[in-house]
């Protein structure tokens, strides 16, 4: 201060300078200077009256028009489980990347109407973008390029990024891409119940079994959510301001055992090996009530990759031309594969037919027990040159014979031996020639004509199963009636639909849609039926420590209107345990090349499937589980601040421990792994893993399952 | 050294301006916050800044407030040698890069300095020097002329310096200021009759012929033209402003600082206020500046000494003018110019400038009623 002070020459004395003319003159024009001052402030102070207090609600409606954007919340798909709680099918949430290629486009103008003119685009710019995204994305640099340059306003780069992929893309911050938020259809069992699961295509529609015909019910309600932003486009979601609320999807519980599913594809694929059919099918259900336990055909696909991941993100143009004849089989396989043969396959049943042939006649009282009727010498010509055959010279069969040896000539008498109005109300009362009540797209009713039509040999070959056609699923369902007490039950697959809360919203109920015989018609008939295995034609079906009814069935195909002798629909239908059928099942193999006969090729794995079964319900408690089943955003890690990003790496078993069940399933999937729940969920929010097995940090092995014991916390 | 006999300084100044100062430190950090987190600092990295300056500003505030600002007018080579070094800075700043398109900045050991605002508290003492040297000149004719065309000379290569920056604001503000004290310091009337529509003519003239600032004016006529263009600024201001309403919309709940509003923290800060704290906060912050503008007045009437009367007023109306001059832009009734709220706005040598300014008005206070 005393420097300054020396600056300034304070030590010089003071004295008034200027005249005093001046300084009147100065005083005199100040007013002058304050006044405009004044007026200024003034100005300034009726400017902000009229912004902030007139002007005040035009302000604020455009400020609110620009600090907020309506964001679509995509609800979740619901989940489908199997009957004890598994989960068969799960969303996860996802990202995807789309691109605003007009960024690349310098000149890029809005004209009038729909006019877009683009100009050329700045290729360099576009490269540096596309170099970026292709080290993140896999997808070579050339593919990105194109749909970054691609003349729309809106382009998708790639869907369904997994949450690494994301994370990396947005730290990008590049201003022609955006991550609109997704759901990801996974299918922790993969291929097992595939066609009848379906799966979603990259819109999250459902395109086949399930996924399709309750598509409505699992996609849920989109919702719109008010959000502010900043100005360069970052979300601030501070509080839940819904627009339009979301509902996720409903939760569905299937009728399905994974389990005895897993048994059945085992078996099939097995039947597959041994006899190599053009396919081989199976269909189990719980007889009393029409639940579909499993079913399956051959061959499978993985749900998870609709197309194998060589071929992901390659135009045809860019394949050479092996690689597109492969890629062109693989198509024509997985057509093949979505082809849900027991509802959608109509074929002639052959011999399996005689049971209903039987039963009709034992309920009409055309025939009794250990009656003797005449089978000839395995041909009977029966007028107008048309003969039925057998395989062997029978001579004279009691009726239960006729069924265990599996006789034409005799089942044709029975048939014979009923009215034709009546043998064909008994037929539509098993539910031939109608749809079965399934609600599954793709369904057959299969074929069977009114006695009117009917020509004289047709009483005939109904009898012993030809000249009508039906799906295996109907005779199935028709041969449960003759082993339940005479009872047509409705099939059903869906058995439970809840909302995402978990409560649920509709049981389905066994529905009986017709008493067709009497208890005491099914009782006999399931007598004589134990013969087939026992002493007949299915002995290769004799399950180990359980009775069982069934009857074989070798059909031939029909091929351009010709009977082929040498091409087969090979089957057995069963039920067991015999007194009190807790399982039917029917095993088709279609085309099987060796042996042919339903007792030689089907019988067998009727057997592996009913053994398996059997195994499995004496070592588990039956209680079917209701699952926790509460779906919610929050509860799915979101993408960008998933710890689960950093912690899980793949072919390894993440620490799981602790988390809530869907962040455990999730992590597992992540990883590569299967997620297998044991231990009952309690059905509330705290449902926490308690245990794992293998041990976080291990390798995951070959079976890729990841045990997991949750419980309530 | 003798004891001080003179007045204390004036407190109500002191007081509205420190109050203006915490303000400032408020919005600073109301705005900037999220500026830092983009930018990958502190939220708290511009405050801090602020602050620091602050720090210094005060301390300079403070020393000035003690010195004898009248001896300056017989002992003119202390204005000399500060005129001669603004001028080297003024030059000096075009060796350093450009920011934000323009050579404003000297950047020394990682700290920015702005030359252009030393030259605001000089200005005020040259001219009121010259006019009070030359008081005698002004009732004649013959003489009023070269002594005026000598003052304008000795302003016009500074501020020359500042315009080729470029900085129409502080030009204008300068510029402005010196024609009061020129008006103030007894120039004849028909001068202003005749230099007032040249200047007029020529500042209109130097808009017009420079693209960006054509674009500036003729975007503040019609900010709706072209709303997310030109216009930006001046619409996203008043949508700040306006979306206040009477209370606001509470203290930090700012949703235009979120990059709607460029330069929030800066120029812009002004519509911050507005919009957090509604018609009170705006009215308060103008009321204090009229506080100030009444207090200047005061000082400046009661203060004996012409030279010190031009002082005191040429520098309080350095604050104000430009406080009115950044409002009126913030409520779109002036062209954007690019001008910070003294006190308030976030910029070190702007904020001690302020304070220097305060500083040497607090030390004419004391004269004031001797």
């Amino acid at each position: 201060m005393a420097i300054l002070a020396t600056i300034l020459g304070s030590s010089q004395p003071r004295r008034l300078l200027g005249r005093p003319e001046a300084r009147e003159r100065v005083a005199s024009r100040l007013p002058w200077v304050l006044g405009f001052m004044g007026l200024w402030a003034g100005f300034i102070f009726i400017r902000l009256i009229h912004l902030q207090i007139v002007e005040h609600k035009r302000y604020q409606i455009r400020a609110e028009h620009q600090h907020t954007v309506e964001v679509p919340i995509p609800p979740v798909r619901g989940e489908l489980l199997d009957r004890r709680g598994e989960s068969l099918a799960i969303s996860l949430k996802s990202e995807s990347l789309f691109c605003t290629p007009q960024t690349f486009y310098p000149d890029y103008k809005v004209e009038k109407g729909e006019e877009r003119s683009w100009g050329n685009p700045d290729v360099k710019a576009a490269n540096e973008v596309a170099v970026k995204l292709a080290g993140i994305l896999d997808i070579p640099k050339r593919v990105i390029l194109e749909r970054l340059l691609t003349k729309k306003p809106f382009v998708w780069i790639e869907r369904q990024l997994g949450p690494s992929k994301a994370t990396a893309v947005r730290a990008l911050e590049d201003e022609s891409l955006g991550l609109l938020p997704e759901s990801s259809r996974h299918y922790p069992r993969g291929s097992l119940a595939c066609q009848i699961l379906g799966f979603t295509n990259i819109d999250g529609k459902g395109q086949l079994g399930i996924e399709q015909a309750y598509d409505e019910e699992l996609s849920g309600v989109q919702g719109t959510l008010i959000a502010p932003r900043d100005a360069k486009g970052h979300l601030l979601i501070l509080q839940e301001n819904y627009a339009k609320v979301p509902v996720n999807g409903m939760s569905m519980q299937l009728t399905i055992d994974a389990t005895i599913q897993h048994i059945v594809e085992d078996a099939l694929e097995e039947g597959v090996r041994l006899s190599h059919p053009q396919t081989a099918y199976a269909v189990v259900v719980d007889p009393n009530t029409g639940e579909i336990l499993a079913m399956a055909g051959t061959p499978t696909f993985n749900p998870n990759h609709i197309l194998p991941a060589k071929f992901m993100n390659r135009p045809m143009s860019d394949l050479n031309p092996a690689e597109r004849a492969e890629l062109k089989a693989e198509q024509e396989r997985q057509k093949f594969a979505r082809k849900v043969h027991p509802v959608e396959d109509a074929y002639e049943p052959g011999s399996t037919m005689k049971i209903f042939t039987a039963a009709i006649a034992l309920e009409e009282r055309k025939v009794h027990l250990g009656e003797k009727i005449d089978c000839g010498p395995g041909r009977w010509n029966f007028g107008n040159n048309i003969t039925v055959t057998d395989t062997h010279h029978h001579g004279v069969l009691t009726f239960e014979e006729i069924l265990t040896q599996s006789s034409n000539i005799g089942a044709a008498k029975l048939g014979l031996r009923v009215d034709p109005a009546d043998h064909y109300r008994y037929l539509r009362a098993f539910g031939f020639g109608e749809s079965s009540g399934l609600n599954f797209p793709g369904e057959t009713s299969g074929r069977l004509i009114a006695p009117d039509r009917w020509s004289f040999p047709t009483q005939i070959t109904f009898s012993y199963g030809y000249g009508l056609s039906t799906s295996p699923l109907q005779i199935l369902m028709a041969g449960c009636a003759v082993a339940n007490g005479g009872k047509l039950m409705r099939p059903y697959m869906v058995k439970d639909i809840y909302n995402d809360q978990g409560k649920l919203l509709k049981e389905t109920k066994p529905l009986l849609r017709k008493q067709v015989i009497s208890e005491e018609t099914s009782a006999l008939m399931r007598e004589v039926l134990k013969g087939v295995i026992t002493s007949g034609t299915g002995k290769k079906a004799k399950l180990e420590g359980v009775d069982a009814i069934g009857k074989t069935g070798t059909a031939r195909k029909l091929i351009n209107g010709q009977y082929d002798l040498h091409r087969h629909y090979a089957s057995f239908m069963g039920f067991f345990p015999a007194d009190k059928p807790q399982y039917g099942m029917i095993f088709m193999l279609d085309d099987p090349q060796g042996d042919v006969t339903g007792g030689d090729v089907a019988a067998p794995l009727f057997k592996k499937i009913g053994d398996a079964i059997w195994r499995y319900r004496q070592n588990s408690s039956s209680v079917d589980q209701t699952p926790d089943l509460k779906l919610s955003l929050r509860d799915w890690p979101s993408s960008e601040s998933d710890e689960a990003v950093v912690h899980v790496e793949r072919g390894r078993v993440p620490e799981l421990k602790g988390l809530a069940l869907k962040t455990a399933i999730q992590r597992i999937v992540m990883s590569g792994g299967i997620p297998e729940v044991e231990g009952r969920p309690n059905g509330n929010m705290a449902t926490r893993v308690v245990s794992q097995s293998p041990e976080p940090g291990v390798a995951l092995d070959a079976k890729r399952v990841v045990k997991i014991s949750v419980g309530g916390q | 050294m003798t004891p001080d006999v003179r007045r204390p300084i004036d407190r109500q100044m002191l007081f509205f301006s420190f109050l203006l100062m915490a303000v400032g430190m408020v919005w600073i950090y109301s705005s900037s916050a999220m500026k830092g987190n983009y930018g990958h600092e502190a939220a708290t990295a511009f405050f801090v800044r602020q602050f620091i300056a602050g720090v210094i500003g005060v301390s300079l505030m403070l020393a000035l407030s003690q010195v004898e600002l009248g001896t300056i007018r017989d002992n003119p080579r202390v204005l000399q040698v500060l005129y001669v070094l603004t001028v080297i800075l003024l030059m000096g700043v075009f060796f350093f890069p450009k920011v934000n398109n323009a050579h404003r900045w000297i950047r020394l050991f990682g700290q920015s300095v702005q030359p252009s605002e030393f030259f605001k508290p000089l200005s005020v003492l040259i001219v009121s020097w010259w006019m009070v040297r030359y008081a005698d000149a002004w009732d004649e004719r013959q003489n009023s002329i070269p002594k005026l065309l000598i003052l304008f000379g000795i302003l016009l290569l500074p501020l020359g310096l500042v315009l080729r920056e470029p900085d129409f604001g502080t030009t204008f503000l300068i510029l402005f200021v010196s024609m009061v004290l020129i008006f103030l310091g007894g120039a004849p009337r028909w001068i202003f009759a005749v230099v007032g529509p040249v200047l007029i003519a020529v500042g209109a003239a130097f808009v017009w012929f420079e693209p960006y600032r054509r674009a500036r004016v003729l975007s503040f006529l019609n900010p709706e033209a072209d709303p997310l263009g030109k216009g930006h600024q001046a619409l996203q201001s008043l949508i700040a402003v306006g979306n206040g309403g009477l209370f606001g919309v509470g203290v930090g709940a700012s949703m235009q600082k979120l990059h709607y509003l460029p330069e929030a923290h800066t120029d812009f800060i002004y519509a911050v206020i507005g919009e957090e704290t509604g018609l009170i906060g705006t009215v308060l912050v103008l009321a204090l500046f009229v506080g100030i503008l009444f207090r200047g007045y005061r000082v400046a009437r009661m203060v004996r000494d012409s030279y010190l009367k031009l002082c005191a007023m040429g520098l309080t109306l350095l604050l104000v003018v430009q406080a009115l001059m950044n409002m009126s832009v913030v409520l779109s009734i002036a062209p954007n110019k690019g001008i910070p709220l003294p006190f308030i706005s976030y910029g070190g040598t702007s904020l001690i400038i302020s304070l220097i300014c305060l500083g040497l008005l607090l030390s004419i206070s004391k004269e004031a009623g001797a």
